[in-house]
């Protein structure tokens, strides 16, 4: 029996041989259960092992191994090539990020931005680890966990369009992980988180267009993450004018 | 060649080195600490971990009961005192992470909530969901940003120690970017650089879990310590190796064989599923051998079943473990059970290690998967291990900076030099190599098969002297390969080959450890010497490297108050 | 290749080395292209939504024609209703109701993503949301509805 191959597509990028990208083709052997990760690790090992690209856990969890699969977003661990068997799959880098090589992208960016929103818990008084936990019961794990199930995979960013023009933008997953603390009954950080949050650059560059959310492979909602942002940092605008003692929390 | 100064380096930003950069930072803000990272720390392998981390923080829990859950689960060559720092500081470490936000379960009270555990006598396993790894993870990478003084070297692959009059003052990375190696020198070098899953075919291991930090230490004359003691975790999916966790079963989830029988009743009675590891993979092994497994494309499987336990249950506490079985296998196990087999998980040897983290080569410290302390001993109980990176990790940050602090500086030319040499070494042996056709792939596929073949769930004086020959074999081997990549930029396909070259050291250490010893202790099953000998064997292994291959020496374990016994559930 | 001799570099704070390191790289980056909304059905349907605002503020203007007119004294009004009865203004109001309506569903589907109401620890799900946002629409357009018909 002659085996079933498929056709992937994928863009290269390789600074030593030029400037520009360009469209390398391969045959894969094509099975019902392979993921598009399977069929790159098959180039890389026995085809062409200059094909670049990250992966580690394969397992949906790691979030490395984010590329455009057919022109979305994707994580190529958790992407089935059945679902577009037996028509050729386009592979290319993460939109919008700066590539390195091949399906490789820059993140540096997201990581300064991460940094900038101060994700750790922020307290006017630390307690001793001997005075015991802070109390948290579940309906107030319940408010920040969606937004701590990030994993940094950046699909996000890669669906925005509002990033793709404006690299100054936030994101939505740097946002989403702000609020994650904001809404974290530990935290008293907010008003700190604020001056990168409330700003042009921050909440207010998001015209809602609402694909980093559906792009998302952990529904984190980044998307419902900024919106709630800015209701409540308008709100609580609105009461700190009108209130000034209630504004703050 | 670009000279990077610090005055600690980690290497790894698993949740050892992260625990261990923290807790350096706390110790003085004048330490300038590297965290070096082949992938960005939130990439690193325990991400993956589901199912929790094991502490005596319940009411009806002690610190004797955790110590001797852990000793017995380790067949009795753990060491006992450091059984005994791990669970008297893993409690505190819980809270600490709690402080710093992690996301664990919680009563309806508002205290931290745990489960049960294989192996564990009480409910002890502190959880977030059966994601535990990842908001363990997540939460110290996010707050070891808020420390100016950590400065991380992402994606920077770690080739070699610099060990200059006899002690170690650095490490030698290839920054991925460039290909170009960094000389990065540090009075103190603490290697987290986690597990060597992936020297096997079959495995829940990431794709970078290749046994480097061993491999590092091993080649400067660090003796790895019992790595003959490989985990099978029991319920793996066939094919994937993705791990269903052992809080599956914590939460009340069934073993089924193909006649629809709870089959551990004939091997475990009084545990059941809730039996450790080294037995229920042998049990499940024994079920695939008198043909009461089911056939499927990826070899023989018996059933994990959760249906039981409703939707409610599985969505709250199992929710991964539905997301994966429905992204992974295509089935809902609230509607269908879930198909499982042993499969390779984690490394109870490692690089040998006092209490602290120090290793026998001044200025090299170790923690972690990585490590061995000895907690583990000849079988790890779940949950045991993202404890021990937070215990360990924490002690060997600040044991390093203390020392640091003290340390004279590093003789910088003559490290230097030595990180030159690595350079035309990586150049001349890999990037500007002539000859040689052999592919990176084919060698490590072999090593693979050959591990899983001579050193599985049973073990014969055969099957590990086979490995042992394969393994030397495809040394030979991998002297002739030959990489496509060429080019300087994100080099992976030679970061794949130093890969390999690590897992080759390590594995041939794992098949020659297995092979003299001989008795059957923990996870170590011999066929051909099916009982315990504490007389002869009631020791740790340690591989020292030789020109020609590993030399086994022995050392004893360190007993308290648990005198060794026989190992009863 | 390598620079010869050591240069050693102290680590600022703050600034990942990697990071330094990047900057000198030959990143390949693409321009954002102009058409970016056109280019997948997600962002069309965008690009749809807040076109249709625009409709939503020609309507405004027309109300504020009228409101303009009605000062301006019954001339100006009977004129304004004499626009109103053409044809092309018929047709361009059907228009505007149509993009209106358009408009309002794709603001109900993303209310119901920001807005959560917690019973305990169940959220309400997205559809019960939308549904009770339609009701309550439904409600004030009826209440609208019963006083005109009770002032006129
Ligand atoms: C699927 C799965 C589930 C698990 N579940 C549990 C559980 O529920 N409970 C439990 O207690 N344990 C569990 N474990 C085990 C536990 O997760 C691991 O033992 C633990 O996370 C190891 O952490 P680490 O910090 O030592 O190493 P890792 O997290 O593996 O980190 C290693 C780090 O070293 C770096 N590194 C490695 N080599 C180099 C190099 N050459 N140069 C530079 N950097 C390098 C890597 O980039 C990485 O950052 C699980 C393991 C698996 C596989
Ligand atoms: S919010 Fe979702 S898509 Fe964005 S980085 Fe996080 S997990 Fe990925
Ligand atoms: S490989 Fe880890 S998310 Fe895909």
């Amino acid at each position: 029996m002659a085996e079933e191959t498929m056709t992937l597509r994928v863009t290269r990028y390789r600074p030593e041989r030029g400037p520009d990208s360009y469209l390398d083709e391969f045959d894969v052997p094509y099975r019902e259960d392979m993921v598009v990760l399977d069929a790159l690790n098959h180039i890389k090992d026995d085809i062409d092992g200059s094909l670049t690209y990250r992966w580690s856990c394969r397992m949906g969890v790691c979030g490395s191994c984010g590329m455009m699969v057919n022109g979305m977003p994707r994580l190529t661990c958790s992407t089935y090539l059945r679902e577009f068997h037996p028509e050729p799959v386009v592979i290319e880098p993460l939109e919008s990020f700066p590539v390195i090589r091949d399906l490789v992208v820059d993140m540096t960016d997201f990581l300064e931005k991460l940094r900038e929103v101060k994700p750790w818990v922020i307290r006017e008084r630390e307690d001793a680890v001997e005075e015991g936990e802070y109390l948290q019961t579940p309906e107030e794990v319940d408010r920040y966990k969606q937004f701590s199930m990030c994993i940094n995979c950046m699909l996000c960013y890669s669906a925005c369009p509002v990033y793709a023009q404006d690299p100054e933008f936030l994101g939505p997953a740097a946002i989403a992980l702000a609020s994650r603390y904001n809404l974290d009954s530990r935290d008293q950080g907010r008003s700190e988180r604020d001056e990168v949050l409330g700003v042009d650059t921050g909440i207010w560059d998001c015209t809602f267009v609402g694909e980093c959310s559906v792009v998302c492979p952990k529904d984190v909602d980044p998307a419902a993450a900024i919106q709630r942002t800015k209701v409540s940092t308008t709100t609580r605008g609105m009461l700190a004018a009108v209130w000034p003692h209630r504004g703050r929390r | 060649m670009e000279t990077i100064e610090h005055d600690i380096v980690i290497v790894g930003g698993g949740a050892a080195g992260l625990r261990a950069a923290i807790a350096a930072a706390e110790v003085s803000p004048q330490l300038s600490i590297a965290l070096v990272s082949k992938v960005y720390p939130m990439r690193s392998h325990t991400v993956s971990a589901e199912g929790g981390a094991g502490a005596a923080v319940g009411g009806d829990d002690s610190l004797d009961l955790h110590a001797f859950d852990t000793i017995r689960g380790s067949d009795y060559l753990a060491d006992q005192d450091a059984v005994e720092v791990f669970v008297a500081e893993s409690p505190g470490e819980i809270v600490q992470l709690e402080h710093w936000g992690c996301p664990w379960s919680r009563e309806p009270d508002g205290t931290i909530a745990v489960r049960a555990f294989g192996g564990m006598s009480v409910n002890r396993t502190v959880f977030a969901a059966d994601k535990t790894g990842f908001h363990l993870l997540h939460t110290l990478f996010q707050t070891s940003l808020k420390y100016e003084r950590i400065v991380r070297h992402d994606e920077f692959f770690v080739t070699s120690l610099l060990v200059e009059d006899g002690r170690c003052a650095g490490v030698a990375a290839i920054d991925l970017l460039d290909s170009e190696v960094r000389c990065i020198t540090a009075k103190a070098v603490i290697l987290c650089t986690g597990g060597c899953g992936r020297i096997f075919s079959f495995t829940t291991n990431a794709a970078i879990n290749t046994g480097d930090g061993m491999a590092l230490a091993y080649r400067a004359g660090v003796p790895l310590e019992d790595m003959e003691f490989v985990q099978y975790h029991p319920t793996g999916l066939p094919g994937t190796g993705i791990l269903m966790t052992e809080a599956s079963r914590g939460e009340g989830g069934y073993l089924v064989n193909n006649e629809g029988r709870r089959f551990l009743e004939d091997y475990i009675p009084s545990k059941m599923e809730l039996g450790p590891r080294d037995i229920l993979s042998r049990a499940i092994i024994q079920e695939i051998e008198k043909g009461h497994a089911f056939q499927g494309p990826y070899g023989e499987y018996v059933h994990l079943d959760v249906r039981h336990l409703g939707e409610r249950t599985i969505d709250t506490k199992l929710p991964f473990v539905r997301e994966l079985v429905r992204d992974f296998v295509g089935i809902d196990p609230v509607h269908e059970p879930i198909p499982v087999r042993p499969v390779v998980h984690y490394m109870m040897g490692g690089v040998d290690t006092d209490l602290v983290g120090r290793t026998r080569l001044p200025g090299l410290y170790a923690a972690g998967e990585a490590a061995c302390v000895s907690i583990n001993g000849a079988n790890r109980l779940g949950s045991n291990s993202l404890s021990e990176c937070l215990v360990f990790g924490a002690r060997v940050g600040r044991k390093a900076a203390e020392d640091a602090l003290d340390a004279q500086p590093v003789p910088g030319n003559p490290v230097a030099r030595l990180a030159e040499s690595e350079q035309e070494r990586l150049v001349g042996s890999y990037l500007e190599k002539d000859g040689g056709r052999e592919r990176i792939a084919a060698i490590r596929r072999d090593l693979q098969a050959a591990l899983e073949k001579g050193a599985g769930v049973f073990r014969t004086e055969e099957s590990l002297r086979d490995a042992v020959m394969a393994v030397r074999a495809l040394r030979e081997r991998y002297r002739a390969i030959s990489l496509d990549d060429r080019g300087r930029a994100f080099n992976t396909e030679l970061v794949a080959a130093l890969e390999l070259d690590n897992m080759l050291d390590v594995a041939e250490t794992i098949v020659t450890s297995g092979l003299v010893r001989r008795e059957s202790r923990g996870s170590h099953t011999r066929r051909d010497h099916a009982v315990r000998e504490d007389d002869r064997f009631l020791k740790h292994s340690l591989a020292f490297a030789t020109t020609d291959g590993p030399r086994i020496e022995y050392s004893d374990v360190t007993i308290t108050r648990w005198p060794p016994a026989e190992r009863k559930y | 290749m390598a620079t010869p001799g050591p240069a050693v570099t102290r680590p600022s704070e703050h600034t990942p080395i990697s990071a330094a390191g990047r900057r000198r790289y030959p990143f390949l980056v693409k321009r954002p292209s102009r058409t970016w909304w056109l280019r997948t059905r997600a962002y069309r349907r965008f690009a749809a939504r807040e076109a249709t605002s625009l409709f939503a503020a020609a309507f405004s203007l027309i109300l504020l024609t009228f409101l303009f007119a009605l000062s301006r004294g019954p001339q100006a009004y009977d004129g304004f209703l004499r626009w109103l009865q053409r044809p092309g203004t018929v047709i361009l109001l059907a228009v505007i109701l149509v993009a209106i309506l358009y408009h309002v569903a794709t603001w109900f589907r993303l209310t119901s993503q920001i807005l959560v109401i917690r019973i305990g620890r169940l959220v309400v799900p997205r559809k019960i949301v939308v549904g009770g946002l339609v009701a309550v629409w439904l409600l004030l357009s009826g209440l609208v509805l019963y006083l005109y018909a009770l002032f006129l």
